[in-house]
């Protein structure tokens, strides 16, 4: 019985992965500097600086989009020519995915991101409160794509005990952010009825919670995606 | 990745299984045991309980098969050369015998009868089964006396009855258009699908059951080999189709259920969709992606 490496499609699968491991690492990067943006617009009380840090928002998407076109042109490339089987099977379509899902999870941000700009400096001294619960929630994000990261990483069929700890804490850190996006939007309709927020401020954040939730919800389908990938099995964790 | 198994190529079908059973847990990472299909009884249309087979004093080439075969599916078999798949698709219709003198254990049923009970009448069997081969295998005769030399040996003379059947039978495995103005011209004169499909038809000629065939397009070019799988996906609505088939595309495309053997063993028999996504053995992956054969 010969082993066979299959050199051509191994190549074309670690390098189908190693782009979607990119993504990753743009999309977490594009987090990361929202997260900082809150984080100094809260601690120094200061007005956003709007153009850089929209600007270097704005490339990584641009990236994160260019990428995913070249990823989707490999998987199909894959499916074509070396018509996989079973896990790589699996890795590949659930590729097709987990590329929409980090397009939607980097403009999703780049979305909340300019929306906060939107919102004139007159009224941020009122949104102390707010700023918190979005870095929570984009913490939350994060700690969801350390989740899938892990899982997509891991060998196939990963052990019980790490399937139940992601599937178990993904749970909780969405519907912690379901929960943060709930209260935070009644949060912001009180500031305007009265609090005196500009209606039109009170929209914008509004518009950002809802980007910052839908962040949560495609981190979950990539996480359900590595899920399936690894075990087969298809998992709702949202 | 290697098949990851590790054990000697000398093993027997037999020592194969006392092997493998200790390294199942490992081999599927603790999924829980894999079930074989079970069907209601008036659906079977094999079963092997319990069937070995030896050739003569060897040790067993099958080992132990306890498996139900659905009837009106394909059903495929694929493993690596020399896993017992021909062995085990001659077992069904006794053709193993024409090799070597055989030693049998368990029982195989066909439509609820045991093959290997001394009053089965072997011809009729081979009737009931029909089987196609690798590389078609015309007889030295008209495309006509192709379809009526099964027929005649069962005692049909009428020449009506035999032109019925004839031009049916060409139907059936969609030759008929191509060949009805040149019935008695030679068989070698056709294509190679043309023969394949010619062989079909004279299989299809005695009213068989099931269609047994041992790579029934690897010896066919692309378009033939489309047709062949069109035909089969035909003909499964009247007949049981078990096939052999090394190509893992080919029993992708056409095949109900999948039976993946190895060592003469079956390592997984299930949903040929099901076992395409997810095999359950990494034994099963490694080969059908092609990690080694």
């Amino acid at each position: 019985m010969a082993n066979i490496s299959r050199t051509n499609l191994v190549e074309m699968l670690n390098d189908l992965k190693n782009g979607m491991l990119k993504m990753e690492l743009l999309v977490e990067e594009n987090l990361e500097k929202l997260l900082d943006f809150l984080k100094a617009s809260t601690e120094e009380k200061m007005s956003f600086p709007k153009s850089e840090r929209l600007n270097d928002v704005k490339t990584n998407d641009l990236t994160i989009r260019s990428l995913g076109d070249g990823l989707e042109n490999k998987a199909v490339k894959i499916l074509s020519l070396q018509a996989p089987v079973g896990h790589d099977l699996r890795f590949v379509i659930s590729s097709f995915r987990m590329i929409y899902d980090f397009e939607r999870v980097s403009r999703d941000a780049y979305n909340a991101f300019v929306k906060m700009l939107d919102v004139p400096d007159s009224d941020i001294s009122k949104l102390n409160d707010q700023y918190k619960v979005f870095e929570t929630s984009i913490d939350n994000s994060k700690r969801l794509l350390k989740h899938f990261v892990n899982l997509y990483q891991s060998e196939e069929n990963p052990s019980s005990d790490l399937l139940k700890k992601t599937i178990d804490e993904s749970i909780l850190l969405d519907n912690e952010i379901d929960d943060l996006f709930k209260a935070s939007s009644e949060q912001v309709l009180s500031l305007v009825h009265n609090q005196g927020l500009e209606i039109e401020s009170g929209y914008y954040l509004l518009s950002a919670i809802r980007s910052l939730e839908r962040v949560g919800d495609h981190v979950c389908n990539l996480i359900e995606r590595a899920l399936y990938i690894q075990t087969g099995t298809k998992y709702e964790i949202k | 990745m290697s098949n990851q198994l590790n054990l000697p190529k000398s093993l027997s079908a037999k020592e194969f299984a006392e092997e493998f059973s200790k390294m199942r847990k490992e081999q599927t990472r603790g999924l829980e045991e894999l079930k074989f299909p079970t069907f209601p009884s008036q659906d079977v249309a094999i079963e092997f309980k319990n069937f070995s087979l030896s050739y003569g004093e060897a040790p067993e080439s099958l080992y132990n098969l306890s498996l139900q075969i659905p009837r009106n599916k394909i059903t495929a078999i694929i493993g690596p050369s020399g896993c017992g798949k021909s062995t085990f698709l001659r077992s069904i219709n006794r053709m193993n015998e024409e090799i070597s003198p055989v030693k049998i254990a368990g029982e195989l049923l066909v439509e609820g009868k045991n093959v290997y009970s001394p009053d089965v009448d072997v011809l009729q069997l081979r009737t009931q089964v029909g089987m196609i081969f690798q590389k078609p295998q015309p007889f030295p005769l008209s495309i006509y006396n192709n379809v009526i030399f099964g027929p005649k040996i069962h005692g049909i003379k009428s020449k009506a009855q035999l032109d019925e059947i004839v031009q049916k039978t060409l139907k059936d495995v969609g030759l008929w258009e191509e060949v009805e103005q040149r019935l008695n011209d030679h068989a070698y004169g056709l294509s190679g699908g043309q023969q394949q499909r010619l062989c079909i038809a004279r299989a299809l000629a005695v009213n068989p059951a099931i269609l047994l065939g041992d790579e029934p397009a690897s010896a066919l070019d692309p378009q033939s080999t489309y047709q062949i799988e069109d035909l089969f996906l035909k003909l499964k609505e009247k007949y049981t189709i078990v096939i052999v088939t090394h190509n893992m595309q080919q029993a992708a495309r056409i095949s109900d259920y999948c039976i993946f053997m190895y060592s003469g063993n079956i390592i997984e028999y299930r949903k040929t969709d099901e076992m395409f996504e997810n095999p359950h053995f990494r034994l099963t992956e490694n080969y059908i992606s092609g990690r080694y054969g």
